[in-house]
């Protein structure tokens, strides 16, 4: 079953084949994968873009099954995937420079590895020229040493949580970031954490956040807050959240290109 | 009474016996209720857009419980943005008369606009029954009397509810419940969709069960908070549900959600706001993860 967090259209019907897929795959998965048109959506907890010729993989660790988003910055028209290359370790992004692109959100593709192990990942003109590369890499998932099932949040912006819901027969985790946007729309916003995956010895839960839109037809009163349908979601980073302990965790929010923009030390609620 | 407060999720940590205790104790007024001067701006609560200004409210959460569980009384009610109003919660007959008796005295009002701004005021007050049978509250400023139900045992949850609960008709919505089962205390956190299509949540607080432990009732409030992190457009901060300057009352009226279990992994939720007005409904299935 392939899944891929840029097509979710029915959010939570589809977090159960998600999240099972994502940790045990099948394979089926490992030799279907194929990358998805690019698309120019906004991914984002940052405002920032770069006009730099820049290329990022998110998330760059995971394990084999995981959709990575594939980020091309710059001046990049018509980027296409070649995966020629991929038996002797090296991705390609082509790209065919575009002044009309230049200064714009970044391009984004979708490439699902299907081996462990490391893979360069180079951004080409058609000519074969290198304008900037990175890397991802492919690691075996691992068992989660705890289940962390809970609310946990930092006492220092306790405002904010995040709920996890872990099965622990399948060990996928299912998680929701409470927190709060900025200016000049502040207010309660959420955003969807997926394709969870325990890394590092089962230490390490790292996945991505997604920002869901709603559908244009609400359900409730106009003006009203209610539950609708999702329209789409969009990828806004990644996160990892690393045990400390039973009861204490920290966690990272990472921005497309790896850079992190926050930091939280948890705590699990108890109640 | 002894209290360790935190704000919101972790408002209150559990060194008392029971969280709903503890968390009525740090939002709300103690039982005799101090005279309280202030008059708090406030905005609707976005559940309920319709309703610009809560004219009058009254009301008592929750209606029906087992003694020693705090019953909140809520009132709303628009009077001059300036005015000042003293509020005393008389429970001298609550154990001998079952009766507990709200009085407003309105101060002398100063007003620095002309002609002065209408504005809501809200307020909350606490008292705890102390043995079964059935209180009447009233309040000098109307509403009637409201029966208030104190059952002679606490009734224990059905299910364990704890998990992640969607309506097929509106997935992209869902609330994450965490249930308890050793004390049955149950948190919640509703995420919803404003009329935007922009992310909304709520949290749903001092639930408790009822009828035969099928049902979760418990109020649903509105977050308020802020990412000021520079560049960032969203960011973990404090915030949450709010409250006066002196913290002693919310200043947003809380909805009232009702979540009857057909099983353990179906449910028919049911939100209205405190005056009964139904706000939207969901029929609830848990996720299998």
């Amino acid at each position: 079953m392939r899944t891929s967090g840029l097509r979710f259209r029915l959010l939570l019907a589809c977090l159960p084949a998600l999240s099972i897929a994502d940790s045990m795959p099948s394979h089926a998965d490992i030799g279907a994968a194929t990358p998805s048109p690019a698309t120019t959506s906004v991914p984002r907890f940052t405002q920032a873009y770069s006009d730099q010729t820049l290329l990022a993989v998110s998330p760059r660790t995971s394990t084999i099954g995981t959709p990575r988003t594939l980020f091309a910055s710059g001046c990049t028209g018509n980027v296409v995937l070649d995966e020629s290359a991929v038996g002797n370790g090296i991705l390609v992004l082509r790209y065919t420079p575009a002044i009309a692109q230049c200064g714009q959100p970044p391009v984004t593709l979708s490439y699902t590895p299907r081996s462990v192990g490391r893979l360069r990942v180079l951004l080409q003109t058609g000519n074969g020229d290198t304008a900037a590369a990175t890397e991802m890499e492919t690691v075996t998932a691992s068992h989660s040493l705890t289940n962390i099932d809970g609310m946990w949040y930092d006492p220092d912006t306790n405002g904010s949580g995040i709920s996890f819901h872990h099965a622990t027969g399948s060990d996928a985790v299912f998680g929701t970031w409470f927190m709060y946007g900025a200016q000049p729309t502040a207010g309660p916003r959420w955003f969807s954490l997926q394709n969870m995956q325990w890394q590092q010895g089962g230490v390490l839960l790292a996945g991505t956040a997604f920002q869901v839109s709603a559908q244009g037809r609400p359900a409730c009163a106009a003006g009203d807050d209610c539950p609708r349908g999702a329209s789409g979601s969009v990828p806004v980073g990644t996160v990892g959240f690393t045990l400390l302990d039973q009861n204490n965790a920290r966690v990272e929010a990472f921005d497309w290109t790896g850079r992190s923009t926050f930091l939280s030390f948890l705590k699990r609620l108890s109640f | 009474m002894h209290r360790v407060c935190l704000p919101d999720f972790a408002r209150c940590v559990p060194l008392l016996p029971a969280i709903l205790a503890s968390m009525l104790a740090c939002s709300l007024v103690p039982a005799s209720a101090e005279p309280n001067h202030e008059a708090t701006p406030t905005t609707p609560a976005r559940l309920d857009a319709t309703v610009a200004n809560p004219s009058f409210v009254f009301a008592v959460f929750p209606a029906a419980a087992a003694a020693s569980v705090p019953r909140t009384i809520f009132l709303s009610f628009t009077d001059l943005a300036c005015a000042d109003f003293v509020f005393t919660l008389d429970t001298s007959l609550l154990d001998s008369r079952n009766q507990v008796q709200l009085r407003t005295q309105a101060a002398a009002v100063a007003c620095p606009t002309s002609p002065p701004a209408p504005a809501p005021i809200i307020r909350n007050f606490q008292f705890t029954p102390t043995k079964p049978g059935t209180i009447t509250v009233r309040w000098d400023r109307g509403g009637g009397a409201l029966a208030v139900e104190t059952l002679a045992a606490k009734v224990a949850s059905r299910y364990d509810v704890s998990g992640m609960w969607s309506d097929p008709a509106t997935n992209g919505s869902g609330i994450a419940l965490h249930h308890r089962r050793a004390t049955d205390n149950a948190f919640g956190t509703w995420f919803l969709f404003d009329s935007n299509g922009d992310t909304r949540w709520y949290t749903l607080q001092f639930g408790h069960w009822l009828q035969d432990g099928s049902v979760l009732t418990g109020l649903l409030f509105e977050v308020i908070g802020s990412c000021t992190t520079p560049n960032l457009v969203a960011c973990p901060a404090t915030g949450g549900v709010p409250r006066s300057a002196s913290g002693d009352h919310f200043t947003l009226q809380p909805a009232v959600v009702r979540i009857t279990f057909q099983s353990a992994t179906r449910a028919r939720a049911e939100v209205s706001n405190l005056s009964g007005k139904p706000l939207f409904s969901s029929d609830l299935t848990r996720l299998a993860l």
